[in-house]
């Protein structure tokens, strides 16, 4: 909006754990906040390219090195609009695989992803990160950069454990855990296993999102359809559970100040791998 | 950290005739790039503008579209500002904080805004897509039509071509495409293209309309003309007093009504003395009828400016006094409204019209065949005498009694001497100079009728049992009468300006030179 100015929020998709849908929120995040009339950009940072194959973006960086490594214009050159008003992408391409390595080898790296994003906070009112399952240097850059990290947990067998781990790791880098909420992802409601799970890592961790994605034919078909749920299947279960889980989101990242609000409570985190 | 590079829309209007060969060139459009249909919409556009076009003249435009308000730039097609919008915007003042607010503020000063025309468009969305089956263009195709006060007029059809970003190549071939079938990329904004196809005039009524007059016009038939325009505005700002919409339309009401009343009184003989006389009379009458609205309206213009004459708390207390002074306008303004309903007010103003559209309402005068120029400067040289006279006679601190009579001289002066600055544009400097002094024996003559008034709302306050307001008010009063001996102390400097402009003019009081001499 032209004189008022921007200062837009960064939102990271992450899990340490591949394959437990952060692409899918990502891609469906995204496009509700574009079309609840945010404007949106939504950055692959995965090598795999998942998110620029869903909005049929060719996976290919112009200058790809100097993209996240220097940002600025070289950014800017390679984002591209998608099908979805509102809703812009930085495509990832095959040679993000080296950007681990290449980040330990520049100063301060750690905030160069912030930095880099930085200026965009003016151009756009939402930025979705979505992260390849890393542990590396990158994961620490996501960290930094992220107002929000939204971590996608299937409750299956070792969850917990993988979960533990993941806060234990931010805890001992010393990161804010003020910004980490959970949400419940490819969940199976028939199975008594998986509500046990979810039940007890209610219990045991803090910063729920109470919305739970269900597993559906819908939502696996996606990369069948290449379009975000709420366009190809409007009223399925998993839209309308994603449209809550945007709901949420969006509550939680709206200037809510974290010593106010009741969501944001410190808990311990109970040492479940000791 | 370098900036990155901006991303402005790319988008670029062509302009395409309605008919048949404008239907082929979208025809053959959709066919060459294989175009596929991505919607339909209709999207309302409201344009707004004060009653006296003051957006229009700073080359502004005000549109509410889709719950947003946006102030565009006429001469650079971009925004100045907008903000999220519902309903219909009234005074710049009740919008929502922010940079629109503060833009448009300036611009209209009190006056309300008003629906000036409207653009509904039928909004088609075309887009072009790649091997991948991705979007890398948007075209929307507008049908539209402009409509003010039940006219409508359709508008040619417009493609509006919209780059995705980081696609320039399908829209430098669409651009490039459109251009060589000949079709044009739109120049003038959407706003103009609406008033040129309605034919309007966002001005819809100044205080002083222009009135063509030429220096050997009969003085009947120039005066008639003058008294006509008068008659029109008056006319023009019947609606917005009976809604009230803003405190100008009355006071361009009453600056008619009084022009006209000032040159039948000035310009005698131009007309018979007697249906002159007749119709003086009834504008005298419509003048007195609104006195105490006009009266009510300043005193609470100036509400911020007097409660900043005091500090903090006292400030505050002046609130009950303003408000009543509220209430009581309201009253008025429904006595007003009635009055605007009665049969002598109907009366009043079809005797004036009359008398301004035939000949037999007020026949010529002993002058009324005497050139314009001839008649008008007399008067004025004989004026100007009495304001150099008046004036002179001021003394370095003169009192508001004093000054009352020279207010009035210099009034009369001013409205005679508009005539004759549409005859010569020297005279302009005069009236601009004579303006500075008016404005101040205006500000003399407010404060003094706001101090009485002041102390009447205080001693009804009182008397009501709301007694906090009387000590602010006696502040205030002093306040004011300290300002207003302020603005005595500077009358004789205006005073001395003004007399000199009428010798800078060159030649020295040429317009006023063959009546001056016994001066
Ligand atoms: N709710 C769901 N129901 C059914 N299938 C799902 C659901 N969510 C994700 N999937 C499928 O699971 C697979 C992994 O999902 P996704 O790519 O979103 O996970 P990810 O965490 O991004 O994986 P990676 O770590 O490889 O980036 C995909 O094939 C996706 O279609
Ligand atoms: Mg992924």
């Amino acid at each position: 909006m032209a004189g008022e100015s921007r200062r837009g929020r960064v939102l990271a998709l992450y899990h340490l754990k591949g394959g437990v849908g952060k692409t899918t929120a990502a891609v469906n995040l995204a496009y509700l906040s574009a079309a609840s009339g945010l404007k949106t950009l939504i950055c692959d940072l995965d090598p795999q390219s998942s998110t620029t194959y869903f909005f049929r973006v060719k996976p290919a960086l112009k200058h790809a090195r100097r993209v996240l490594l220097k940002g600025g214009a070289s950014v800017a050159d390679n984002i591209k609009g998608t099908d979805y008003e509102g809703l812009d992408l930085l495509p990832a391409d095959w040679s993000l695989r080296h950007l681990p390595s290449l980040l330990g080898r520049v100063k301060r790296s750690k905030r160069r992803l912030r930095e880099i994003l930085d200026p965009f906070r003016g151009e756009y009112d939402l930025i979705v990160l979505d992260s390849p399952a890393t542990a590396t240097l990158l994961a620490e850059c996501i960290f930094v950069a992220a107002d929000m990290l939204l971590v996608p947990v299937v409750p299956s067998t070792l969850a917990a454990r993988a979960y533990a781990n993941l806060r234990l790791f931010l805890r001992r880098k010393g990161y804010d855990e003020a910004k980490v909420w959970g949400f419940f992802s490819m969940v199976e409601a028939r199975k008594k296993m998986h509500q046990a799970t979810m039940q007890a890592m209610r219990e045991q961790f803090p910063q729920w999102l109470p919305a739970t994605i269900p597993y559906t034919v819908d939502v696996e078909s996606m990369g069948l359809a290449r379009a975000p749920l709420p366009v190809r299947s409007p009223r399925a279960v998993a839209t309308r559970r994603f449209r809550e889980l945007w709901e949420q989101v969006a509550g939680r990242m709206d200037g809510r100040d974290p010593e106010t609000d009741p969501w944001v409570r410190s808990f311990p985190v109970r040492e479940v791998l000791e | 950290m370098k900036s990155p590079a901006a991303s402005p829309l790319v988008e670029q209007s062509f302009l395409v005739p309605s008919g048949e060969a404008g239907r082929g060139v979208l025809c053959d459009l959709r066919r060459t790039f294989a175009l596929s249909e991505d919607g339909r919409s209709r999207v309302e556009t409201l344009y707004h503008d004060t009653f006296d076009g003051r957006l229009f003249a700073r080359s502004r435009a005000l549109r509410l579209a889709q719950g947003e308000l946006t102030l565009e730039c006429l001469d650079s097609p971009h925004e100045v500002a907008c903000v999220a919008f519902d309903g219909s915007p009234e005074f710049a003042d009740g919008l929502p904080p922010g940079a629109l607010r503060e833009a448009l503020r300036p611009l209209t000063g009190n006056r309300a805004l008003l629906p000036l025309f409207s653009i509904r468009s039928d909004v088609r969305a075309w887009c072009l897509t790649n091997r991948e089956q991705k979007t890398v263009l948007r075209l929307a195709l507008l049908d539209e039509e402009a409509a003010s006060g039940g006219r409508s007029e359709r508008l040619d059809h417009r493609v509006v071509v919209r780059q995705v970003r980081g696609y320039k190549k399908a829209f430098r071939e669409v651009c490039e495409w459109l251009a060589r079938q000949g079709v044009e990329p739109e120049a003038n904004s959407r706003f103009g293209e609406g008033l040129k196809a309605l034919d309007l005039d966002p001005v819809r009524m100044t205080t002083l309309p222009r009135t063509p007059l030429s220096a050997s016009m009969s003085a009947a038939d120039a005066v008639r003309a003058v008294l006509h325009a008068q008659y029109r505005v008056a006319r023009a700002n019947e609606e917005g007093i009976r809604n009230d919409t803003d405190a100008e339309f009355l006071h361009d009401f009453r600056v008619a009504v009084r022009r006209a009343r000032s040159f039948l009184g000035q310009l005698r003989d131009v007309f018979e003395p007697a249906p002159a006389a007749e119709l003086r009379k009834s504008l005298s009458r419509l003048g007195r009828s609104t006195n105490a609205l006009r009266d009510l309206d300043v005193y609470l213009e100036h509400r911020k400016e007097y409660q900043a004459l005091l500090s903090d708390p006292l400030a505050g207390d002046l609130t009950p006094l303003f408000d009543h002074g509220a209430r009581a306008r309201a009253a008025v303004q429904r006595e007003v409204t009635a009055v605007m309903r009665s049969a002598a007010y109907g009366d009043a103003l079809e005797r004036w019209r009359t008398c301004v559209e035939e000949e037999a309402g007020l026949p010529p005068g002993r002058y009324g065949s005497e050139p314009l120029a001839e008649v008008v400067g007399a008067r004025v040289a004989r004026k100007c005498r009495t304001v150099l006279e008046q004036g002179y006679a001021i003394p370095e601190n003169a009192d508001p009694d004093a000054l009352h009579s020279l207010r009035i001289e210099c009034k009369q002066l001013r409205y005679l001497t508009e005539i004759l600055a549409e005859l010569s544009p020297e005279v302009r400097g005069v009236v601009s100079r004579l303006k500075k002094l008016q404005d101040a024996l205006g500000r003399i003559q407010d404060l003094t009728v706001h101090e009485a008034r002041t102390g009447e709302f205080a001693r009804a306050l009182s008397e009501g049992g709301g007694g906090a307001a009387l000590p602010a008010a006696e502040v205030l009063v002093s306040r004011m009468r300290a300002e207003r001996d302020r603005e005595c102390a500077k009358v004789r400097g205006l005073f001395v300006k003004f007399s000199r402009s009428l010798r800078e003019t060159e030649p020295p009081y040429s317009l006023l030179l063959p009546w001056l001499l016994p001066l």
